[in-house]
C-alpha cells in the first residue's frame, strides 16, 4: 500500500510569454520506507512536482489537474488549513540551496524551533530541547544552536536544513538537490547522513537531483523526467541497467564514470524543449536518435515494460520501420 | 616521454591580507593572510590538458587567476613558453643560492615578477640634490625669463625654451624610474605634467617677481606680447619630456624584462574561460561586441572588416555556425551551451596559446556538457592549445585530463598522469577523494573513505602536513601539536581519572605539555588510553615519552616537519611523509 500516490498531476505557470506547462501529467507512488529519486535536467519539472505535493508553489503556479493522495487526503484539493496540519508534521522538505535557505539574522536554533513550536504546540524551552536532539542527530554539537547561519560552513548549513526538516517527525521527507553545490567529500558526508536517518527514523524520501550518479548510490526507485513528463520509472536497477527509454540511456551515458573508459561521454544533441510549446507527439523526438514518424504523430503512454518498470516510448510497443531500427 | 613544459610555476603564492581593525593597524600588528595559494610547483607541457582538482576553497581558481595576474601573486614565479635552457639556469641558480642570477632571470622571464624595489637612501639623496640644483637653476632662469619678458634686452623667447627643457628632463627622469610603473601611458602623463608645470611655474614666477598683477592674467604679458614664445615653451617642454620619458622607459623595459607593456602582450596568449556563462557575459552587449572587445582593447584590429572577419572566425572555431546567425544576438537569446561557446570565442579571438578553463561545464546541463568538452579537446588538437582545467569533479578529470594535480589548502598534494593518479592514488587525501566519487551504476557500491570534518580555514593552516588533522593514516611526525593532543585526550578520556586532570593541563611548548598533580594511576591510565585508542585518535600517536616527576606528568611529542612534493616514480609526485 503506497504512502503517497500522485496521479495525472499537472502544474502550470502563467507567464507573460504564455502558459508554462512545467509538470504535465505525472504519475508516481511512494511506498513506506522507500526512497524515490526524481531525476532530470534543469527545467524538466522535478522541483515543481515536489513543490506541488507540498502546495508551496509561487503565486503564478497552479495545480490544474490530477490528484495527490496521502492517507486518503487529496493534497491537491484539500483546504489550506487541513494542509497545514500535514505540512512539516507529515511531509517536510529540504529546500534547494542550503547556502541561502536559512534566515541570516536569526539564530540557527530559533529557526529549527519555529516549526516545533508551531506544529507541536510546545513552549520555547521544550522546543529548544528538541532542537538540541535534532542537531545531535545530524552531527552538530548542540551548543551551536546559538550561532548564526554565517558561522556555519556549507555542509553544516545543509545539516541544519536537514534537522529542520526532521523537526516534527515527518513520515516523508522531500530533498530537493540536497548535495548540489557541495564538495564531493561533504556530499558523501551528507548522503551518508541521509541514508542513516532514513534507516533510523524509518523515513520515506523523495530525492530530487540532476546527478544520476548520486541517485544510483542512494535511491531504491527512480523516475526520470523530461519536459514535464515522466519518461521512465522503476527500480534503480531496472532504470540504470535495463533502460527502456532512449533519453534515460543517453542521460546515463552522458555522465563520466571514474571506473569506466577514459573517454569523453556521449552527449544528447539539440536543446531542451520549450515548456510553453512542447513538441507534439513524444517530447523527446527532436533529440532522439531512434525517432520515426509515429513519434511525431502520437504521444507514447507510460506503459509497463517489466515488473514495476514503466517507460513511455514507442520502441517498447511498436516495431519501428526497419530502416531506422538500431 | 614528458612534453616540453609550456607553463611552469615555482613556489607560486597568492595571499590575501585580512582586513585589520583600525587599532590593530595603528599598532602595526603583523598582518594576517589568507594563504589561498601557498607554494605551488607545477609543470604543464605544451598541448597538454592539465586538471587541477580539489574541494572548494583549496585555491584552484586562485591559482588560475594568479597565473593571468587577474589577482596579484604574492610570490613565486610563472614562466610561460620559456626555453628549457633558461629554466635549467634558473633551477641551477636557485639551488646554488645565487640570488642576483635568480633575480636576473625572474626579472626577464617570470610573469609574476614585480618591481618592488623601494626607494633606497642613495636614491633619495640623489633626488634631493638634483631637486636642489634644479630649483636653483629654475629660479635663476625664471628670474631671467621674467626679466627678459619685460625690460631686459634679450627678449627673444629662447629663454622660455631653455626653461621648458630644463624643467622637462629631470621630470622625465624621475617619472620613469621605479617605483613608477612603466605603462604606455606613463610617458604621456609625464609630458603633460611638464607642460602644465611650465605654465604654472612661469605664472607664479611672474607674480612673485612683481611683474604681473595676478588679477590681470589675461591682459598680462605672458599671454599678450610673448604669447608665441610662451606657447612654444609649453609645447617644447611637452615634447622634450615625452621623448625623454619614452627613451628612458624603453631602456628600462629592455633592462628589466617583463613589466608593463610586455605583460599585456603575453596576456593575449593566456586567456580564461569562466565558470558561469550566465554571469560572465554582459547582457547589454551583443555577441559581436563581446567577442570583438578583446581585439579593440588590445588595438589588434585595423579596421571594422578585419574585426568582423576575426570575430566570425572565432565564432566558427567555437562551434557557433554559421557565425552570421549569432553576431547580433544578445546573451539572453542563447542557451547555456551557446553562451559558453560565446565565452570561448571571446578567448579564442586573440589566438591564445594557453587557456585557463575554470569549471567551464559545471553550470551546464549534463546532456550538453560533452559538446563543450569535445570542443575544447578539438581546439587542442587543431591549434595546439594548452589547458589548465579547473574542476572539482574527479570523474570529469578522469575522462578529460592528460595529467591531474590534486590541491589541498593551497598546495598540490599529488600530481601525475591521469590513469596512474586515479587507479593508484598514493596520497591519503587523493585516495579519499577518489573513493567518494559517485558512479552512475547502482550495482557498483564502492568502499568509501569519508573524511571527518571540513577543510581548515586557509588563514590558519595546520602546522606540519596541512592535511594531518583529517588524515585517516596520520602518524608521529605529521604535525601534531600539544594543543591538538590535549584536545583529543579530553575527548577520549572523559569520565576516566585522567579526564578531570586534563582540564588543568598546561601547554609548555608546541611539542610538550604537563598534567599537574598526577598519581601513578593517572599515568597508567594515560598509557593505556594511548595504547588502545591511538589507531582511532591519530594524534595520540605523536606522544614520544611520558615522564612523571614530583607529581607532574610531562608528555613530550615527536618532532614534525612539512612534507615536500617529491617524485615517487618518474612522473608522479606526492607530498606525504608516508613516501620518503
Amino acid at each position: 500500500m503506497p504512502l503517497l500516490t500522485v496521479k495525472g498531476l499537472k502544474t502550470h505557470f502563467e507567464t507573460r510569454d504564455g502558459i508554462v506547462k512545467a509538470v504535465d501529467g505525472v504519475d508516481f507512488t511512494l511506498g513506506e520506507g522507500e526512497s524515490l529519486g526524481l531525476a532530470g535536467e534543469s527545467g524538466c519539472g522535478k522541483t515543481t512536482a515536489a513543490l506541488s505535493i507540498m502546495r508551496l508553489l509561487p503565486s503564478n503556479g497552479k495545480i490544474v489537474d490530477g490528484t495527490i493522495d496521502y492517507l486518503g487526503y487529496d493534497l491537491a484539493t484539500i483546504r489550506e488549513a487541513q494542509l497545514r496540519a500535514i505540512r512539516w508534521k507529515h511531509i517536510s522538505i529540504i529546500f534547494q540551496g542550503a547556502m541561502n535557505a536559512l534566515n541570516p539574522v536569526k539564530r540557527v536554533g530559533d529557526q529549527i524551533a519555529e516549526p516545533v513550536i508551531l506544529h507541536d504546540k510546545v513552549d520555547k524551552e521544550a522546543a529548544m530541547k528538541r532542537v538540541g536532539e535534532l542537531l545531535e542527530l545530524v552531527g552538530i554539537h548542540r551548543e551551536r544552536a546559538h550561532e548564526y547561519p554565517h558561522e556555519f560552513s556549507g555542509g553544516m548549513r545543509q545539516r541544519v536544513m536537514i534537522a529542520m526538516a526532521l523537526a516534527c517527525n515527518p513520515r516523508i521527507v522531500i530533498a530537493d538537490e540536497p548535495v548540489t553545490a557541495l564538495d564531493v567529500m561533504i556530499q558523501a558526508q551528507i548522503l551518508e547522513l541521509l541514508e542513516r536517518l532514513k534507516r533510523e527514523l524509518d523515513l520515506s524520501m523523495i530525492l530530487i537531483s540532476h546527478d544520476l550518479s548520486v541517485m544510483a548510490e542512494t535511491c531504491d526507485s527512480m523516475a526520470i523526467m523530461y519536459a514535464g513528463k515522466i519518461v521512465e520509472r522503476g527500480s534503480v536497477r531496472d532504470v540504470y541497467k535495463n533502460s527502456k527509454h532512449p533519453y534515460t540511456k543517453d542521460l546515463i551515458g552522458a555522465f563520466p564514470d571514474i571506473e569506466g573508459p577514459q573517454t569523453l561521454p556521449a552527449y544528447i544533441p539539440g536543446l531542451l524543449p520549450s515548456l510553453i510549446n512542447p513538441p507534439v507527439g513524444c517530447r523527446f523526438h527532436p533529440r532522439c536518435k531512434y525517432a520515426w514518424p509515429l513519434c511525431v504523430d502520437q504521444e507514447p503512454g507510460l506503459d509497463p515494460v517489466g515488473e514495476g518498470h514503466l517507460a513511455a516510448c514507442h520502441l517498447n510497443t511498436t516495431t519501428p520501420p526497419r530502416k531506422e531500427a538500431a | 616521454m614528458p612534453r616540453e613544459p609550456y607553463l611552469v610555476l615555482r613556489d607560486f603564492r597568492v595571499w590575501f591580507e585580512k582586513r585589520r581593525g583600525f587599532l590593530e593597524a595603528l599598532r602595526k600588528a603583523t598582518p594576517h593572510y589568507v594563504r589561498a595559494v601557498d607554494g605551488v610547483d607545477l609543470d604543464i607541457g605544451r598541448g597538454e590538458i592539465f586538471c587541477l582538482v580539489g574541494e572548494s576553497g583549496c585555491g584552484k581558481t586562485t591559482t588560475g587567476k594568479g597565473i593571468l595576474r587577474l589577482v596579484e601573486p604574492t610570490g613565486g614565479d610563472v614562466f610561460v613558453g620559456v626555453s628549457q635552457d633558461v629554466l635549467r639556469r634558473y633551477e641551477a641558480a636557485k639551488s646554488g643560492g645565487a640570488t642576483p642570477d635568480v633575480e636576473g632571470i625572474r626579472r626577464k622571464y617570470s610573469l609574476s615578477w614585480r618591481d618592488t624595489r623601494p626607494w633606497t637612501l642613495p636614491h633619495m639623496i640623489l633626488l634631493a640634490v638634483l631637486l636642489a640644483i634644479g630649483s636653483v637653476v629654475a629660479a635663476g632662469l625664471m628670474a631671467l625669463v621674467s626679466a627678459s619678458a619685460f625690460h631686459l634686452p634679450f627678449t627673444n623667447g629662447w629663454s622660455y625654451v631653455a626653461y621648458g627643457v630644463v624643467l622637462a628632463l629631470p621630470l622625465a627622469y624621475f617619472g620613469s624610474i621605479p617605483p613608477t610603473r612603466p605603462t604606455p601611458r606613463t610617458a604621456t602623463v609625464i609630458a603633460a605634467l611638464a607642460a602644465v608645470l611650465f605654465d604654472v611655474s612661469l605664472y607664479i614666477g611672474l607674480v612673485f617677481s612683481g611683474y604681473l598683477d595676478p588679477a590681470g592674467l589675461y591682459q598680462a604679458t605672458v599671454w599678450g606680447d610673448q604669447a608665441l614664445a610662451t606657447l612654444g615653451g609649453t609645447f617644447l617642454s611637452f615634447v622634450a619630456a615625452l621623448i625623454a620619458a619614452r627613451v628612458l622607459i624603453w631602456n628600462r623595459l629592455r633592462e628589466e624584462g617583463l613589466e608593463g607593456i610586455k605583460i599585456r602582450s603575453l596576456r593575449q596568449k593566456l586567456q580564461m574561460i569562466f565558470q558561469d556563462p550566465y554571469e560572465s557575459l554582459n547582457p547589454k552587449q551583443s555577441v559581436y561586441d563581446i567577442v570583438a572587445e578583446p581585439l579593440l582593447v588590445n588595438g589588434l584590429s585595423v579596421n571594422r572588416a578585419e574585426t568582423e572577419s576575426r570575430v566570425e572566425q572565432a565564432l566558427t572555431d567555437a562551434g557557433l555556425r554559421p557565425p552570421r546567425d549569432f553576431l547580433f544576438r544578445y546573451p539572453h537569446e542563447l542557451s547555456g551551451g551557446q553562451r559558453q561557446r560565446v565565452s570561448i570565442a571571446g578567448a579564442l579571438v586573440l589566438d591564445p596559446e594557453f587557456l585557463v578553463a575554470d569549471e567551464p561545464v559545471s553550470m551546464l546541463d549534463v546532456s550538453i556538457r560533452t559538446e563543450i568538452l569535445e570542443l575544447l579537446v578539438e581546439l587542442r588538437d587543431k591549434k595546439g592549445l594548452t589547458y589548465l582545467f579547473i574542476t572539482h569533479d574527479l570523474s570529469l578529470a578522469w575522462v578529460l585530463a592528460d595529467r591531474i594535480g590534486v590541491m589541498y589548502l593551497g598546495k598540490i598534494v599529488e600530481e601525475g598522469p591521469t590513469r596512474e593518479l586515479i587507479k593508484n592514488p598514493r596520497h591519503p587525501y587523493t585516495k579519499a577523494l577518489v573513493s567518494v566519487v559517485p558512479v552512475p551504476d547502482p550495482d557498483r557500491r564502492r568502499q568509501r573513505i569519508i573524511l571527518k570534518g571540513e577543510r581548515p580555514d586557509p588563514s590558519d593552516i595546520p602546522p606540519g602536513c596541512r592535511f594531518h588533522p583529517r588524515c585517516p593514516v596520520a602518524f608521529e611526525r605529521c604535525g601534531w601539536t600539544s594543543g591538538e593532543v590535549v584536545r583529543e585526550l579530553r575527548e577520549v578520556a572523559a569520565g576516566q581519572p585522567l579526564g578531570g586532570l586534563l582540564a588543568a593541563a598546561q601547554l609548555e611548548s608546541p611539542l610538550a605539555f604537563a598534567i599537574p598533580a598526577a598519581s601513578p594511576e593517572v599515568e597508567a591510565n594515560l598509557r593505556q588510553v594511548i595504547e588502545s585508542k591511538a589507531e582511532q585518535f591519530r594524534s595520540l600517536k605523536a606522544v614520544r615519552f611520558i615522564e612523571r616527576s614530583g607529581g607532574v606528568l610531562r608528555v613530550a611529542l615527536h618532532e614534525f616537519s612539512e612534507p615536500v612534493l617529491t617524485a615517487v616514480s618518474p612522473d608522479v609526485k606526492v607530498s606525504c611523509h608516508l613516501f620518503g
